[in-house]
């Protein structure tokens, strides 16, 4: 549907037009190659063996040492991280979804005292360097004894739990849920509904493009993420996929194949994902940008 | 009115808060570490876990059946780590009073100073166990190693320099290796490389905006290595660094280096044949043989050219040591790792042999390995050079502003070799730049 109306707005069937067409599609094209080019070269690296990938002139058809790549990366924990990475992202996404959306809902409907200080607060923290708070945290961790451990250093809680109300989120969410006609909720209300239920039946499903852009932009933030678990995470069971790619580079030896293997498979579901949910993605992050 | 009031308040005190968390605690924990250690090895018992980068980490796990043979109750764990991540999980961790720290962790040679700098207790003191070693060790590494006449790491490897040389490249331009002595001999020779190749292949790649190894080496040779003096004065304005500067110069101004673009620059270079010869330590031999296996037997190495004939060709490039952060619970199962690994022939050659990873411990040299030819290289018993080459390096002065002073060298050089400043102002200009940054005097 989309297709066929673009084409018929844009381009009238005449002479002239074939030959925009002709043009336009010719730009696309060289757009789509140098787009899709670097990861195509990703794959291709990745089936090389280490001494191949800094060739010159460089491979650009798959080499044989795919399955050994990846049996290297395997031996060496890639396996446990991949489950950390996956389990640390979806749970971090699902929870702070959930309380950006719940947070950005009690920012934008309800009026109660300090409710811009404290949203300012929020905003506030957007600006704070990661680094700053490095520290502070960790030593936070080492000396948590909540939940049996004797210390939080190494747990899943520690990756997920510092970075759980993310400011960008509520802010997100907030903007998203300020849109939402007052009118609505009050009618609903009106129908005898409780505040519950108003936000789960009423506002929660008016939001689903958000939700989406958020859920994957958390998911992403979290499977991308580098210092923090790198910091965090010390025992080599609890690493995850960024830090064990990481410790590929040495001092004078780099095993270039098992990298670039390990940079394809981590990049992998990135991608599905983002075909996958891309129409919710670009909606959702543009809902945001209108509306606010 | 008032609203806004408390508002901005609000928001000066957590910015408050977060600068004084960022500022305070700075109380690392400190152990006893004086005693000698247990005498029989049985009673020594543990687990202790080990951090190192990745074939470093290796290497030492190699160690470790030998080392549970005469230790068998302790547990060894080796982690390893990409290069710079180790430094920031060990900086979290001393900052964080010692939580989380591994009970042995590598650190390179020249950041030594960086740590015993900002944590002075940070790392166990070993001079009582380690003392009786002193005469053992590459004596400029266990320089690096002993701060303040303390020891606090023991050395690992170290990294003798030597020119990495292609000889079938000498060979097709009509260059005799044997007749290199001096940088003036081989600037000839790679006036003639490059003119047998038709310009293809250079002589030395340089990260000219990035990294300044050839002048760390070539100050290393004239003994004024690297930007700071024995008092921790600025030491860039003298005769020496400026020779060093202006022979790079020299160098690129005949079109001789090839600018590359960081370390896997380096190794395509050195792979695809762009450069006839690589001034490296000894540790590149590893990667030359991981990187271009299809080029055996095409590689060789001599010691660096000297300034002047019969002028010194020892020289040091990296290298690193092995240290035990105070927080550890278990001491002496740390020092008998280390002890095992790096302070007995069977360890370091373990090492050696499978790793090539140099040792900074010398009795090992007698072994056979270093008089036998190496294959890889031109069948030269090239370990030999290097083995001999060790008691010449001249000492080396890194300080905790060591980093600092690689930044502003790199851009000196860059201004010297891309815009064709005078080495001497561009070296002035460093000197004032690193004044600037770290509050040093300039030596006069």
């Amino acid at each position: 549907m989309a297709k066929t109306k673009l084409s018929d707005d844009l381009m009238p069937k005449s002479l002239v037009s074939r030959f925009q067409r002709i043009m336009i599609y010719l730009i696309l094209v060289v757009g789509a190659f140098f787009s899709l080019f670097p990861f195509y070269y990703m794959f291709v690296q990745a089936s090389q063996p280490s001494s191949e990938v800094l060739r010159f002139p460089p491979h650009l058809w798959f080499g044989d040492s795919a399955w050994t790549n990846i049996k290297g990366l395997f031996a060496n924990g890639f396996g446990r991280s991949l489950f950390n990475s996956a389990f640390i992202a979806v749970v971090y996404a699902s929870l702070s979804v959930f309380i950006a959306s719940l947070a950005g809902y009690a920012f934008a409907k309800f009026r109660f005292r300090g409710r811009s200080v404290l949203f300012g607060m929020f905003l506030l923290v957007l600006m704070i360097p990661y680094h700053v708070t490095a520290v502070p945290l960790f030593q936070l961790m080492s000396k948590i004894t909540f939940l049996g451990n004797p210390t939080w250093i190494s747990s899943y809680q520690a990756v997920i739990l510092p970075a759980l109300a993310n400011p960008f989120g509520i802010f997100l969410m907030r903007q998203s849920m300020q849109a939402l006609p007052d009118d609505l909720l009050d009618a609903a209300r009106m129908d005898g509904a409780g505040e519950w239920r108003v936000f789960t039946n009423v506002a929660l499903p008016t939001m689903r493009p958000t939700l989406a852009a958020l859920a994957i932009y958390s998911f992403m933030f979290q499977w991308n993420s580098f210092f923090w678990p790198l910091i965090v995470m010390r025992d080599k069971a609890m690493e995850t996929l960024p830090v064990r790619i990481n410790a590929l580079v040495g001092l004078s030896i780099i095993d270039y194949g098992q990298l670039m293997m390990g940079t394809a498979l981590t990049t992998l579901p990135i991608m599905m994902i983002f075909i996958a949910f891309q129409r919710q993605f670009i909606s959702g992050a543009l809902a945001g940008a209108v509306k606010g | 009115m008032v609203r806004r009031n408390m508002h901005l308040s609000l928001i000066s005190l957590l910015v408050l808060t977060l600068i004084l968390a960022a500022c305070g605690s700075d109380s690392t924990a400190t152990t006893t570490s004086g005693n000698t250690g247990s005498t029989n090895p049985a009673d020594v018992k543990g687990e202790i876990t080990v951090w190192a980068w990745n074939v470093a980490a290796k290497s030492l796990e190699a160690t470790v059946p030998s080392f549970n043979q005469k230790y068998p109750n302790v547990k060894v764990t080796i982690q390893d780590l990409g290069r710079t991540d180790v430094y920031d999980r060990l900086t979290t961790g001393m900052q964080a009073g010692g939580a989380g720290l591994p009970d042995v962790v590598a650190i390179e040679s020249d950041r030594m100073d960086v740590y015993t700098a900002t944590f002075p207790e940070g790392l166990a003191d070993l001079t009582s166990r380690a003392s009786k070693y002193e005469k053992d060790f590459d004596p400029s590494k266990w320089a690096q190693s002993k701060i303040n006449d303390k020891i606090r790491s023991i050395p690992w490897d170290s990294g003798p320099t030597g020119l990495w040389y292609r000889v079938d490249i000498f060979e097709q331009a009509g260059v005799d290796p044997k007749s290199i002595e001096t940088w003036a001999d081989l600037i000839a020779a790679g006036e003639k490389i490059l003119a047998a190749t038709n310009g293809k292949t250079k002589l030395i790649p340089v990260d000219i905006v990035a990294d300044d190894a050839g002048f760390r080496m070539m100050t290393n040779q004239l003994g004024v290595c690297c930007y700071f003096n024995s008092d921790g004065k600025i030491n860039l304005t003298n005769e020496k660094s400026v020779q060093a500067l202006t022979l790079l110069k020299e160098i690129n101004d005949k079109g001789l280096v090839a600018n590359i673009n960081g370390w896997d620059g380096t190794v395509a270079a050195t792979k695809n044949g762009d450069v006839a010869t690589v001034p490296f330590g000894v540790w590149y031999s590893g990667t030359i043989i991981d990187q271009a296996p299809d080029l055996s037997g095409k590689w060789d190495v001599m010691l660096l050219p000297a300034f002047e004939k019969g002028g010194n060709r020892a020289a040091n490039l990296g290298g690193s040591t092995l240290a035990i952060p105070a927080a550890t619970k278990n001491v002496d199962a740390a020092w008998a790792f280390v002890e095992h690994a790096l302070a007995t022939n069977e360890g370091q050659n373990l090492m050696m042999e499978k790793f090539g990873i140099w040792p900074s411990y010398q009795p090992a040299y007698s072994a056979d390995l270093y008089s036998k030819p190496v294959a890889f290289f031109n069948n030269q018993p090239i370990w030999k050079m290097f083995a001999d080459e060790i008691k010449n390096i001249p000492p080396a002065t890194y300080t905790k502003d060591y980093a600092k002073g690689q930044a502003v060298l790199a851009s000196a050089q860059s201004k010297v070799l891309s815009q064709g400043m005078d080495p001497k102002q561009a070296l002035q200009e460093a000197a004032d730049e690193l004044a600037n940054q770290t509050g040093r005097e300039i030596a006069q």
